[in-house]
């Protein structure tokens, strides 16, 4: 452990300064506050590995991380780089749309609330597969529930992987593919050594951080506008060409179906991610998941609401301002560097470099988060309740759990290298798509339908999972945008209007037909 | 030491706050749809301004509100479930 601690923090301190000295003139701060964050988290996971030797505390931190604390490790897992870094990109490139996305994604984490989180902690242990296995039959419900949360956090995976190589090229000019490598190495050290514990303090530690800079962002924004909103906004339509036509979302300039599925995808994706499902596992009682989510709900909602400011605030200063950009006009850097140049021309390098370790630090704590999931669905739910038949040691399944955790580590850095230029975005909603087709609809049937069958389960889940990956490949964001086709087969991007309520109708379907009472004559052979 | 945490059997819909869990949902859906559908159906009225010449629009004013009513919602979730329960 501790040499492995040493192994990575050698492979930082000979890298990154060496990097920047090539690449000349680089950000102090940020080495700096980079090399912190590193060191702050292994700390963490070092204390946390002395703990993480029995599986409740590798999968659920012994169920002993507070309300409270939980409830600031959701928000961490909730705002993802991508909400960080992307949405004022995507405010300053097309206005409205990106406010669309804050608004959505706010919008998601009260129906967790609301309709799930107490039940899922009290029926369940570690896993989501836990809770469905309460009542349906194991053996095929662990492995498609293990299944499409793999599926789930590899999507979640690949876009957190290539937003953190090219962000962390841009930020300290370490090449692409050793940025892979160091966030990967670092992800499978908190995960395999700290477990859970880890993962949730690197979480807290991130979501803290990442709130003060919203703040002091948003504060300084507004303070350069004399504290008038009005005056912002005003300034933010008078630089983008397009002036007071931003204020009009481009995501709803389609069909309405095209807007109503995004809606539905943005409001209920966060209720099926597993990984903000599995965070209810970690605390005490259904008191404290109620507890935590409250939190949660206030640190996202909060957020997302300096979304209003920092984005419009990127836009109306580095807009106008030549030195940020290209010569197109678009952010240097592309749409994801708009928070970290915003920073910049209100705080010159320092408070740059303090955004870009936080972007980092948010990039670590959620590909930990996803790992962890990922891991557990292998080491739990098919190898120690599946392939063990529930006879595995807790040490076989722990070794497992590490095992799984090296494995995704590895496959999410390649699978980081393949998808390179491909965009950050669309892989987020492709997770969301499948999370409201697939496991939403079985875990909220699961938890208030008695009539829900293993048949139907497992009918109505595939063809939601199936559906939102194959439309998805059908629909604009791959065939149009990666594979170059003039037209979409199909025209809706995300399909969830279509794939939620197929695999809910599925699952009722197959439910009810699976049920029906089995004739009187196969019962009663002739007496 | 692991703490020994047993799954219970079936769900029970009659727990006191599993209604309040739907209601609140409903109400949640009510204000996200409604700023999503006015988007849809009137976008004028979302790009107007406020009041004439300002530049915010009533779709940024919508929007902050929308988000403030998820965490007064889920403020009120918590207190009433936490009253429920209690009893």
């Amino acid at each position: 452990m501790r040499r492995s601690i040493l192994a990575v923090s050698l492979l930082l301190s000979a890298t990154a300064p060496a990097r920047a000295a090539e690449s000349g003139g680089l950000n102090t701060a940020a080495i700096g506050m980079f090399v912190g964050i590193v060191l702050v988290t292994l700390g963490i996971t070092y204390w946390a590995a002395r703990r993480a030797h029995s599986a409740d505390q590798f999968y659920a931190a012994g169920g002993q991380i507070s309300g409270f604390q939980n409830g600031i490790a959701l928000a961490g897992d909730m705002i993802s780089a991508g909400a960080l870094l992307g949405l004022a990109g995507l405010i300053c490139s097309s206005g409205f749309d990106g406010l669309i996305f804050a608004v959505g994604y706010a919008t998601g984490l009260p129906f967790v609330v609301f309709l799930v989180a107490e039940r899922l902690r009290k029926l369940g242990r570690y896993t989501v597969a836990d809770v469905l296995a309460t009542r349906l039959s194991e053996t095929p419900i662990r492995i498609f529930t293990a299944i499409a949360t793999l599926i789930i956090v590899m999507f979640y995976l690949i876009a957190q992987m290539v937003g953190a190589g090219q962000l962390i090229r841009l930020l300290f000019g370490l090449d692409y593919l050793y940025a892979q490598i160091l966030v990967g190495a670092l992800m499978i050290c908190y995960v395999m050594f700290g477990g859970m514990v880890a993962t949730t303090w690197v979480q807290i530690v991130k979501a803290a951080l990442l709130l003060t800079a919203g703040i002091a962002i948003s504060l300084l924004v507004l303070a350069k506008f004399g504290f008038d909103y009005n005056t912002l906004v005003a300034r933010a339509i008078a630089v983008h060409p397009r002036h007071a036509a931003i204020m009009m979302p481009q995501v709803y300039s389609g069909s309405v179906w095209q807007s109503v599925s995004l809606g539905m995808t943005l409001m209920l994706g966060a209720a099926g991610l597993p990984h903000v499902l599995m965070r209810f596992f970690t605390v005490p009682d259904t008191r404290a998941a109620r507890v935590s989510v409250f939190w949660a709900v206030m640190c996202q909602s909060g957020f997302f609401a300096l979304i209003f400011v920092i984005g419009f605030g990127a836009l109306a200063i580095i807009g106008g301002d030549p030195a940020y950009l290209d010569a197109k006009g678009a952010i240097r850097g592309g749409g994801n560097m708009a928070t970290v140049h915003l920073s910049h021309a209100l705080g010159g390098d320092t408070l740059m470099g303090l955004v870009s370790a936080v972007a980092f630090a948010t990039i670590l704590a959620v590909v930990a988060g996803l790992t962890l999931t990922g891991a557990s669905a292998v080491s739990h739910d098919l190898y120690a309740r599946i392939i063990g038949r529930g006879r595995a040691t807790e040490r076989s399944e722990i070794r497992a759990s590490r095992l799984a955790t090296v494995g995704l580590g590895i496959l999410s850095v390649l699978l980081g290298i393949a998808f390179q230029t491909q965009n950050v975005a669309y892989m987020i909603s492709l997770a969301y798509a499948v999370s409201c087709s697939s496991t939403l609809p079985l875990l909220i049937l699961a938890l208030y339908w008695g009539g829900l069958t293993t048949r139907g389960a497992i009918a109505g889940g595939v063809i939601g999972l199936v559906g939102a990956v194959a439309l998805t490949v059908l629909g604009p964001p791959v065939w149009v945008k990666v594979l170059g086709n003039a037209a979409p087969i199909f025209p809706l991007d995300p399909p969830t209007i279509v794939t939620m309520p197929l695999a809910f109708l599925t699952a009722f379907v197959v439910s009810v037909m699976d049920r029906r009472p089995v004739p009187a004559s196969a019962i009663s052979p002739a007496v | 030491m692991p703490v020994q945490r047993t799954p219970t059997a079936a769900p029970n819909n009659d727990l006191p706050q599993a209604r309040l869990g739907w209601i609140m949902a409903a109400i949640q859906t009510l204000i996200y749809g409604s700023f999503v559908g006015t988007f849809i159906v009137s976008p004028a009225t979302m790009t107007r301004p406020i009041a004439p010449g300002m530049a915010v629009t009533v779709g940024t004013v919508g929007g902050l509100l929308a988000i403030l009513s998820t965490m007064i919602l889920t403020g009120l979730y918590v207190l009433l479930a936490n009253r429920l329960t209690a009893r």
